[in-house]
């Protein structure tokens, strides 16, 4: 949108058409010579080439553009934008995602659940306007994937960067939370949130899930934890980071709903199970009502002036008069 | 203070078109000669030539008036905007090769992580962020309150994260302005480690971009103008094709103009310097440092003596000179 440092001088343009009207319409003015044509025999003045007509025509409007160009310059026109301040804090949302190969799992179309939860997760950052996210992915061991920051570029980037079985092919799910929990440790957040995505059992790591969820607790971290996949076989087809074998088989996943169940109520979070694409996004929407606050926001609008440009193309279109009328047609005056 | 001091160049169009209206004038005096003066036409070419001298002079200085208005003068004292108490820092460190020089000991590089280490135990109310650059630059560690994450992710610093050769300064900075999150009010600063030793990219386009986002750029030029070499492995040196060592030197006049232009501080992380001095430099402890002075361009009044001018030249030429006749 264009707004003015002072619309006053816009009455300027009011000028104009007196302007135009002395140039273009008054036959009195001065700096053109009028005869009558009856006095003069018809052909001894030829009519102009169109060339010449056309390069008259254009300088004309150049000048008169031009004209406006600087009258709207001087009312100060700047291009102002609307940004949206948030003024509370949101939540810090960390999202541990399980990396081990039964992810690989196909029953979640099109590809497979691992692929399907990442979509999710880039949709349900999507949504997020104040909160900051961070992700932890956990295999054998867990690792932080992104900080909780609020540049969700970012987030989006490194969740599409990463892959299955980077950190072997165990689920250290108590792993997973813990480092969820050292990377909050200085939120100064009101809400810290984990959401947990598993599709097995805890086989891995040095810190068993309940202890983790008892920290989490302490730390006032709510857990929200994810169950996906079907029942019974199902088939899986990976790429082996480190060899770059592919990988195929059929597997018969089930996760721990007791263990994960148990997580959540320790430290006030829920438990969901996700048997679907579908379902999954279905998870998160819930999750998204239940942690929905009232949002206070202020609008701020921005501007940046443009009289600069406006100034710019005053002097070019007045150059541009002038070379063809004072060179190329020579007017002396 | 002139915003754009390149602009005065455009003074120099003013001699064409002065050369041109006078070449016109000399034409103008040839055709009256042409027709030769009696008394009428000696009166009419008198009135030529002054409507010719005003037209021409007002048109003129409309010219003039308008190149000023876009030189940008600035008036500093104009508005004063405070500026919000929470910060966003973003470290934005060269990793080149060149920072492996021991000019500085023990190396460029593990001086800038030991002072970054330092600016955290120091101020912690602040957000951090970390871009690593190179000939592109990276996000390492988008802006987070996530201490851990931050201290982690400075202790594995190298120039064998990128594969890629040249520095460019300009990517750095341009990667770490557009990590600064939106839609929060919080002061935008950036801290730049380099040893200016860029090999691509502008300054000038940088600063801009700097202005329009109000981000402040600190610089802190890291080694010595004396320089030192490469060392890439405990006895290897960095050799150019012909064999000999490659000295690294800090080249400070780039980076001195960045902070300059974009209301930062330049200083020098050498071997003189202590560490309380470079927070002094870096203003991480000022007090007062939460209001700054709005710069106001003044260009109105030029462009309504403009406008008058052209108006001038443009009524002096159309309106007739009653009574010559």
């Amino acid at each position: 949108m264009i707004t003015f440092d002072s619309p006053v001088l816009l009455i300027l343009l009011a000028v104009l058409p007196t302007l135009l009207y002395l140039n273009h319409l008054w036959n009195k003015r001065g700096a053109h010579i009028s005869f009558s044509f009856t006095i003069w025999q018809k052909e001894v003045l030829s009519k102009a080439r169109f060339i010449e007509r056309f390069a008259l025509f254009v300088s004309t409007v150049a000048f008169w553009c031009a004209l406006i160009a600087l009258l709207i310059a001087v009312a100060g026109p700047s291009i102002s934008e609307k940004e949206r301040i948030h003024l509370n804090r949101g939540h810090d949302i960390l999202l541990v995602l399980d990396e081990s190969p039964s992810m690989a799992a196909q029953d979640f179309s099109p590809v497979n659940r691992f692929e399907t939860a990442k979509g999710v997760l880039k949709d349900f950052v999507g949504r997020r306007n104040n909160d900051s996210i961070g992700i932890v992915g956990f295999g054998n061991q867990a690792a932080l994937r992104v900080p909780p920051t609020r540049d969700y570029q970012t987030v989006n980037d490194r969740l599409g960067e990463m892959k299955l079985m980077e950190m072997g092919q165990g689920t250290a799910i108590g792993m997973g939370i813990a480092v969820a929990c050292v990377h909050l440790q200085h939120s100064r957040a009101q809400n810290k949130i984990v959401i947990l995505i598993t599709d097995g059992e805890n086989n891995a790591g040095e810190i068993p899930p309940l202890s983790a969820a008892k920290i989490a607790a302490e730390m006032g971290v709510r857990v929200y934890t994810i169950g996906v996949g079907t029942h019974g076989e199902v088939p899986i087809e990976l790429e082996d980071p480190t060899t770059g074998n592919i990988i195929r088989g059929k597997i018969e996943s089930q996760y721990d709903e007791e263990l994960l169940k148990e997580i959540s109520t320790m430290t006030e979070g829920k438990f969901f199970p996700a048997t679907s694409p579908g379902s999954l996004e279905s998870v998160f929407n819930d999750i998204d009502s239940l942690e929905s606050v009232q949002q206070r926001v202020r609008v701020d609008i921005k501007t940046e002036p443009i009289h600069r440009e406006f100034i710019l193309v005053a002097l070019v279109l007045l150059l541009l008069t002038f070379a063809i009328r004072k060179i190329i047609f020579r007017e002396v005056l | 203070m002139l915003l754009h001091p390149e602009s005065l160049w455009l003074l120099l169009l003013l001699l064409p078109v002065g050369a041109v209206l006078l070449r016109n004038y000399r034409m103008g005096r040839k055709e009256f000669k042409r027709v030769k003066g009696s008394g009428p036409a000696k009166r009419l070419f008198d009135v030529f030539t002054i409507k010719w001298f005003f037209t021409s002079f007002f048109f003129l200085l409309s010219l003039l008036f308008i190149i000023f208005a876009l030189t940008g003068l600035k008036d500093k004292r104009e508005t004063l905007e405070e500026l919000p108490a929470d910060k966003d820092v973003i470290f934005a460190v060269d990793i080149s090769r060149s920072m492996l020089s021991r000019d500085i000991q023990p190396s460029r590089l593990e001086r800038t992580t030991t002072l970054i280490n330092s600016i955290f135990s120091r101020s912690n109310s602040a957000r951090y962020g970390l871009v690593v650059f190179k000939g592109e630059g990276y996000v390492y560690v988008p802006v987070t309150e996530d201490l851990e994450a931050m201290k982690k992710a400075i202790d594995t610093l190298s120039p064998s994260m990128f594969s890629s050769g040249s520095t460019n300064i300009q990517a750095g900075l341009e990667t770490a302005f557009n990590a600064f999150p939106s839609g929060e009010e919080r002061r935008k600063i950036v801290i730049l480690f380099t040893d200016g030793e860029s090999h691509s990219g502008s300054s000038a386009a940088v600063t801009t971009t700097a202005g329009k986002k109000q981000i402040t750029v600190n610089v802190v030029g890291v080694g010595t103008t004396q320089g030192g070499e490469i060392t890439l492995s405990e006895d290897r040196t960095l050799r150019n094709q012909d064999g000999e060592v490659v000295i690294s030197r800090l080249n400070p006049v780039p980076l001195r103009k960045i902070a300059e232009e974009t209301g930062g501080t330049y200083c020098q992380l050498d071997e003189v310097g202590s560490l309380s001095e470079l927070f002094e430099c870096l203003s991480l402890q000022q007090k007062g440092e939460n209001i700054r002075f709005l710069e106001q361009e003044r260009y109105q009044l030029f462009l309504l003596v403009a406008i008058a001018a052209l108006f001038i030249s443009f009524l002096v030429r159309i309106i007739p000179w009653r009574g010559t006749y």
